[in-house]
C-alpha cells in the first residue's frame, strides 16, 4: 500500500510496513519543527529566572547515538542517493572504529552510554554527547532514510498532545523496536553465522541490549579485539558485506512477512498501534470527563502554564479556562457543558474540550 | 491570554459578561485559546530523553548478572582494598 501523501513521512522501508497495518495517513506532527526548532529559543537569551528548558540550536534534540540494526546499517551503505553521501561516510567510521559493532549492528559506545543515562540538563544541549549522524552544517539528519526506531518516533511537541504521545511513542516506538530486534536476529541465522560466534554473541551486552557497562578498555574506546574475532566469526574483516545482505533480506520483506518473524511481541504491538491510531484520527471526547492531574509551572498575566503528559510540551491556558475545569466533575459532559453556559455565559467549542482532553488537562472520568 | 482574542466574538461588539448574562448571548471559548509554548519546563526536562526501551525482563536481566558473577571475576579497585584501622 502506498502511503498518502499527507501523512507524516516515515523511513521508506517503514512506511509501506506501517501504512498497511494502519491502512490510512498519519496525520503530521506539525508542531516538532526541525527546521524551526520548537525547542530552542532562536537567538534569545533565556530570562534570568525562567522556568523554561530550551535546546540547543547548533544540536537539537540529536544529543543521542542511535542503535542501528544490521540491516538498517545495510541500507544505509547501499542507498544510492547522493544525499545519503554523508551518512555513508559516518556509518563507515563507526565500523571501521569497531566500538559498539557486533553482527547485530552498531551500537552506541559503552562510554556514550553511560555518560548519555547518567548526564542531567544535557539532552537537547550537550555537543559532546552528538550523534555521529548528526549533519551541523544545515541541523539535518544523515541517515534519515533509515533512521531507526527511536528517531522515527520522537517528538518533542504532540499536535494531539497525549494521544499523540500514545500513538508514537507507547506504540509505534515499541512495534519497531520489537521488529528491528527480531529482524536483526534473523539475519544472523540467515546468513548462517557459525555456532561459535552465536554463543559468544549471546553473551554480550550487545544481545541484551546494554551497552554501557564500561571496562578498562572501552573507558579508552579501545576496541576488545579477541572478543570482536569471536562475535563475528568467519564474517571478520567483510562487515560491510555482512550487513549488506542484512540489507538486502530485510528489505523486500512485506509487513505479513515482519510481522510472522517478529512473532507474538510484535503482534501484540501491532494490535497496540491499531488501537491507538483510532484514536490518533478520532474527534471523540468520553461521555463524561473530570480534571486530570497536572503540574503547575506558572501563573502569568492571566495565562496559567501546566505540564501534564510531557514537560517537553507544556499548554498556557488562559484564566478563563481554568476557571471552568471544575465543572468537570465526572457528570456527563453535555450537562458539564450546559451548566457553563447557563451559568458563566460560556460555550465551550467541541475542539477546545477535545484539546483539553488530549492533553490531559480533561481525562476520562472512568480512569 | 485575555478575552480580547476569544474566537467568533467582534471586539467592537463585544458587550460587558453580565449584560451577555442578561441578554442570554454566550461567549466562545475556542481551541486556539490554548497555546503550546516552545520549550520545556526547566528541572524535568533532563528526566525524558530519547532512549531505547529494554524489552528484556528484569528477570533474565539479574539472571545474566548472577552468571556473570560466578563466572568473571572483577579486579579489585581502590575502594574495595580494605582500609587500615586502628585498634578498638
Amino acid at each position: 500500500m502506498v502511503p498518502p501523501t499527507n501523512s507524516e513521512p516515515l523511513p521508506p522501508l517503514y512506511e509501506k510496513w506501517i501504512a498497511e497495518l494502519v491502512g490510512g495517513a498519519i496525520p503530521r506532527e506539525s508542531r516538532a519543527t526541525c527546521d524551526h526548532c520548537a525547542m530552542c529559543n532562536g537567538d534569545n537569551e533565556p530570562e534570568p529566572g525562567s522556568q523554561t528548558y530550551f535546546f540547543d540550536p547548533v544540536i537539537k534534540c540529536c544529543t543521542w547515538v542511535p542503535n542501528l540494526h544490521n540491516f538498517l546499517v545495510g541500507r544505509i551503505l547501499s542507498d544510492t542517493d547522493p544525499a545519503a553521501q554523508f551518512g555513508q561516510a559516518t556509518v563507515e567510521k563507526r565500523i571501521a572504529e569497531g566500538i559498539g559493532v557486533s553482527p547485530l549492528g552498531l551500537a552506541p559506545s559503552p562510554v556514550f552510554s553511560l555518560l548519555y543515562r547518567n548526564s542531567s540538563e544535557s539532552f537537547g544541549r550537550s555537543r559532546s554527547l552528538s550523534c555521529p549522524h548528526y549533519i551541523a552544517d544545515g541541523g539535518r539528519c544523515g541517515i534519515w532514510r533509515n533512521r531507526n526506531s527511536v528517531c522515527t518516533t520522537w517528538f518533542c511537541k504532540h499536535v494531539r498532545g497525549n494521544v499523540g504521545f500514545t500513538f508514537w511513542r507507547d506504540s509505534l516506538q515499541q512495534l519497531l523496536q520489537a521488529v528491528e530486534k527480531a529482524l536483526a536476529r534473523w539475519c544472523l541465522l540467515e546468513l548462517k553465522l557459525d555456532g561459535d560466534a552465536l554463543r559468544h554473541l549471546v553473551a554480550t551486552d550487545y544481545w541484551t541490549g546494554e551497552t554501557d557497562t564500561v571496562t578498562g578498555a572501552s573507558l579508552d574506546n579501545k576496541v576488545d579485539r579477541s572478543l570482536y574475532a569471536r562475535i563475528w566469526g568467519k564474517w571478520r574483516g567483510r562487515e560491510p558485506e555482512f550487513f549488506g545482505r542484512c540489507g538486502e533480506l530485510v528489505s523486500p520483506l512485506s509487513w505479513s512477512d515482519a510481522l510472522a518473524i517478529g512473532g507474538p511481541e510484535t503482534r501484540l504491538f501491532a494490535r497496540l498501534t491499531q488501537e491507538s491510531y483510532g484514536r490518533l484520527i478520532s474527534d471523540e471526547v468520553p461521555s463524561a470527563l473530570k480534571v486530570g492531574p497536572f503540574h503547575l509551572v506558572q501563573i502569568e498575566n492571566a495565562m496559567t502554564r501546566v505540564n501534564t503528559y510531557s514537560v517537553y510540551d507544556p499548554l498556557d491556558v488562559p484564566q478563563a479556562v481554568m476557571e471552568l475545569l471544575h465543572y468537570f466533575d465526572g457528570r456527563p459532559t453535555e450537562r458539564a457543558l450546559a451548566a457553563i453556559a447557563d451559568e458563566r455565559g460560556v460555550r465551550l467549542e467541541p475542539a477546545l474540550v477535545r484539546k483539553l482532553f488530549d492533553f490531559k488537562l480533561l481525562i476520562a472520568n472512568s480512569e | 491570554m485575555s478575552t480580547k482574542t476569544q474566537e467568533g466574538v467582534s471586539p467592537k461588539a463585544k458587550p460587558s459578561h453580565r449584560n451577555l448574562l442578561k441578554r442570554g448571548a454566550l461567549i466562545v471559548l475556542g481551541a486556539s485559546m490554548l497555546i503550546q509554548p516552545a520549550g520545556a519546563v526547566f528541572g524535568e526536562a533532563m528526566q525524558e530523553k530519547k532512549e531505547d526501551t529494554k524489552t528484556q525482563t528484569s528477570a533474565a536481566k539479574n539472571f545474566d548478572k548472577k552468571k556473570k558473577a560466578t563466572t568473571k571475576k572483577r579486579a579489585p579497585k581502590k575502594e574495595e582494598t580494605p582500609k587500615k584501622e586502628g585498634a578498638k
